[in-house]
């Protein structure tokens, strides 16, 4: 057995216990019930922390939604036969991702420079910097006044900082004041990261601010499959909704109370609400805006435009992009090979755009 | 200390009594004058087959060589410093390399396919091919007669392929004939590369294979290093000159036969052939021409290539590149971040450009 397959079993052994627990708190007992289902979930290749999240431990659903849902190993097989590892570096590294973005000509956020912690930085005109003093004087006064910081290989919209300049300080999202010295710090001390990149912050399309009622930059999930002719699919898309008051639209199982809402692949039309707990709803809970139904502004452009990417990106033969509608147009924000699987109700269609690719994609 | 160090201070144990060996019969020096220059290479951080093959096991050759010469633990400290390690893929894999360049406007072989034995390939009209008869088909009638293959994450030119087509069959180098099928099938069963880049076979200017006397590909080394205000500087340069029979031009120690040759860099001329082994060859042991005073064709457009690339490539600060002349102009073979270090009398000059931006 290899050290990632011991370290997979021992992860899943570790959930077990709490995730038993938080199942039979939801569900009001029934442990052996939970416990039967826990062992299906394994058998469909399940974490039980991910079982748990897509109600799958509920001893009151039928057997039969297993094969409505895909498990994020499956997901990641798919996903292994469709691209080729060597390629990973050049997604998972924003850095190298947006610099790729830019030589394809593919609209992305401006990078202002890109920071690392052991070798000098550029700048967008090509000047490079090394050492505290050049890069607090390059923050002070070069750069822009209101930026994003990435970690080079953050996911999950983890270690972002949103900041912006005032009267030679820096002030981030939640009002706490950092002179341009702890900003330098704060990148130079990050265990996580040895890179970061500095860039423009972009606003959402009015009408999507309007829904949600955030300033948050909330994108789009899109799902492109290439086609053995070279044609690109748009397997699935999902809005993803600032529900709380955080700046980053991640789902990440619903922790940040963020929205997810499925939208119609040939029209841009949102079509259902998706929330943790598998409650649906139709109206933004903050606003109280009604979100099925709403047309995604520019979609016809921002399929157009995921798909050129795809193109630019292959032999990655499946990415979900995250695309960020803005007033004038779309971008790409990220690329991930190792997307979430889709959800319950999409799951067949999502496995077709598979076919000319793989011949019979697994599912459970 | 941690695991991979232990691993590499093994490695050099083990190397050490072949390479006394070696030198005792390359200079027939005593054990005892061997093992002291040795001693001083490894306190210098030289690995010992390296302080061999740089000649620095010699008894006769003063203590001074030493600070003439850069180890390559102490250029690889050096280039650490200039390059983030995350950028290192766009390099180092051949197949994310060529695709790069060509989006960016840097001239390359033209890139026909890219190989993948666990996912599909691609091809360069766009297609994406799923299955082995797919890929019969391409390499037997779709794709041009005249092909290198090169694994993706191959160095010093190890597991490159040849192939010129003639009648559906393959042909490598030497004459033999192979079914695409039986090309697929090495690409399948190679235990070290899952992924192998398929392009156009580049000819040299003919000047240059009039010196050479073969149509193997010969290029240039030239190591750029940025500088802080964005400018590009080339300190180091030389030519690789098959002397062998093999295809490839890397110098792998001189194991192949072939000769490493320093260039003028402001007028791109050869200069005198340097070893500090053994004796180099004044002529071109195929052509019998002289080596010394050849003028390399498009110097002036070579050496502008390689800036633009090397800018197109920042945040990378410094790079080794490989650079054909063909009769059309300078193309871009590869890059390499961890390129080896200079001969003496042209490492000052890189470790020099690399301070100096550091400086700036």
């Amino acid at each position: 057995m290899d050290a990632d397959r011991i370290t997979r079993h021992t992860r899943i052994l570790l959930q077990i216990p709490v995730v038993v627990a938080q199942a039979v708190m939801r569900h009001g007992g029934h442990l052996p019930a939970i416990a039967r289902k826990l062992v299906l979930s394994l058998k469909h290749r399940y974490e039980p922390r991910e079982a748990f999240a897509k109600e799958l431990l509920d001893p009151t659903l039928p057997d039969s939604e297993f094969s409505k849902h895909l498990s994020r190993s499956n997901m990641s097989r798919i996903q292994r036969q469709c691209n080729p590892a060597a390629w990973e570096a050049l997604l998972a590294d924003k850095s190298v991702f947006y610099r790729y973005c830019t030589v394809c000509g593919i609209p992305i956020p401006t990078v202002y420079a890109t920071f690392s912690k052991y070798s000098p930085g550029v700048t967008q005109s090509g000047k490079l910097l090394a050492g505290r003093q050049q890069w607090v004087s390059y923050l002070l006064e070069e750069c822009p006044p209101e930026i994003v910081l990435k970690p080079n290989h953050g996911f999950y919209g983890f270690g972002i900082m949103f900041l912006e300049r005032t009267h030679g300080e820096f002030v981030d999202n939640y009002g706490k004041h950092f002179r341009a010295e702890a900003v330098y710090d704060r990148m130079m001390s990050d265990k996580k990261s040895d890179m970061f990149v500095i860039q423009e912050r972009i606003r959402n399309h009015r009408d999507i601010a309007r829904l949600s009622g955030s300033q948050a930059l909330q994108t789009m999930r899109m799902t492109t499959v290439l086609q053995a002719d070279g044609s690109v699919t748009l397997a699935w898309a999902h809005l993803k909704l600032a529900g709380g008051e955080h700046l980053v639209d991640n789902y990440r199982y619903g922790e940040l109370n963020n929205l997810m809402a499925g939208v119609d692949t040939r029209t841009g039309v949102v079509r259902q609400m998706l929330l943790s707990h598998n409650s649906k709803i139709t109206a933004h809970p903050k606003t109280g805006i009604p979100i099925v139904g709403f047309q995604i502004p520019y979609w016809s452009e921002s399929r157009a435009l995921v798909e050129r990417s795809a193109r630019k990106f292959s032999p990655l033969g499946t990415i979900g992009w995250d695309v960020a509608v803005t007033q004038n147009g779309p971008m790409i924000i990220e690329g991930n090979i190792w997307y979430d699987p889709p959800s319950a109700p999409d799951i067949a269609d999502f496995l077709a755009a598979f076919r000319t690719l793989i011949p019979t994609p697994k599912k459970n | 200390m941690e695991v991979k160090g232990l691993l590499r201070r093994a490695g050099a144990i083990a190397e050490i009594p072949g390479v006394v060996l070696q030198a005792k019969r390359m200079y027939h020096g005593t054990t005892l004058g061997i093992l002291v220059k040795l001693y001083k290479s490894i306190t210098r951080r030289y690995l010992p087959e390296e302080a061999f093959y740089r000649g620095l096991l010699n008894p006769t050759v003063p203590d001074s060589e030493f600070d003439r010469n850069c180890s390559r633990s102490d250029m690889a400290k050096l280039q650490r410093s200039r390059n983030p390690l995350a950028w290192e893929y766009l390099l180092a894999d051949k197949s994310i390399f060529y695709r790069y360049c060509e989006l960016a406007g840097i001239p390359v072989p033209s890139l026909y396919a890219l190989w993948s034995k666990h996912t599909p390939g691609w091809t360069c009209n766009g297609r994406l091919l799923t299955r082995r008869d797919q890929w019969v088909t391409f390499l037997e009638r779709d794709c041009p007669p005249d092909i290198v293959i090169k694994p993706n994450r191959g160095v010093y030119g190890n597991g490159i392929q040849f192939f010129q087509r003639h009648d559906g069959r393959l042909l490598d180098p030497a004459g033999r004939a192979f079914s695409a099928g039986e090309v697929l099938d090495s690409l399948v069963s190679d235990r070290e590369f899952d992924m192998f880049v398929i392009q156009a076979r580049l000819r040299n200017h003919p000047l240059m294979e009039r010196l050479h006397g073969t149509d193997a590909l010969h290029t240039l080394r030239i190591v750029t290093v940025l500088q802080a205000d964005g400018g590009c500087v080339i300190p180091y340069v030389k030519y690789k000159v098959i002397g062998g029979d093999a295809y490839v031009d890397n110098f792998r120690h001189g194991h192949l036969g072939n000769i490493s040759m320093e260039i003028d860099i402001d007028t791109g001329t050869l200069r005198e052939p340097y070893s500090q082994r053994v004796e180099p060859p004044r002529v071109h042991p195929k052509s019998g021409r002289a080596l010394a005073g050849f003028q390399i064709p498009f110097w002036e457009e070579t050496l502008a290539t390689v800036k633009d690339c090397a800018r197109k490539f920042s945040p990378i600060g410094t790079v080794g590149w490989d650079v054909a002349v063909t009769p059309t102009g300078p193309v871009i073979i590869e890059g390499n971040i961890w390129y080896d270090p200079p001969s003496p009398s042209d490492v000052r000059p890189v470790i020099s450009a690399i301070h100096l931006a550091d400086a700036c």
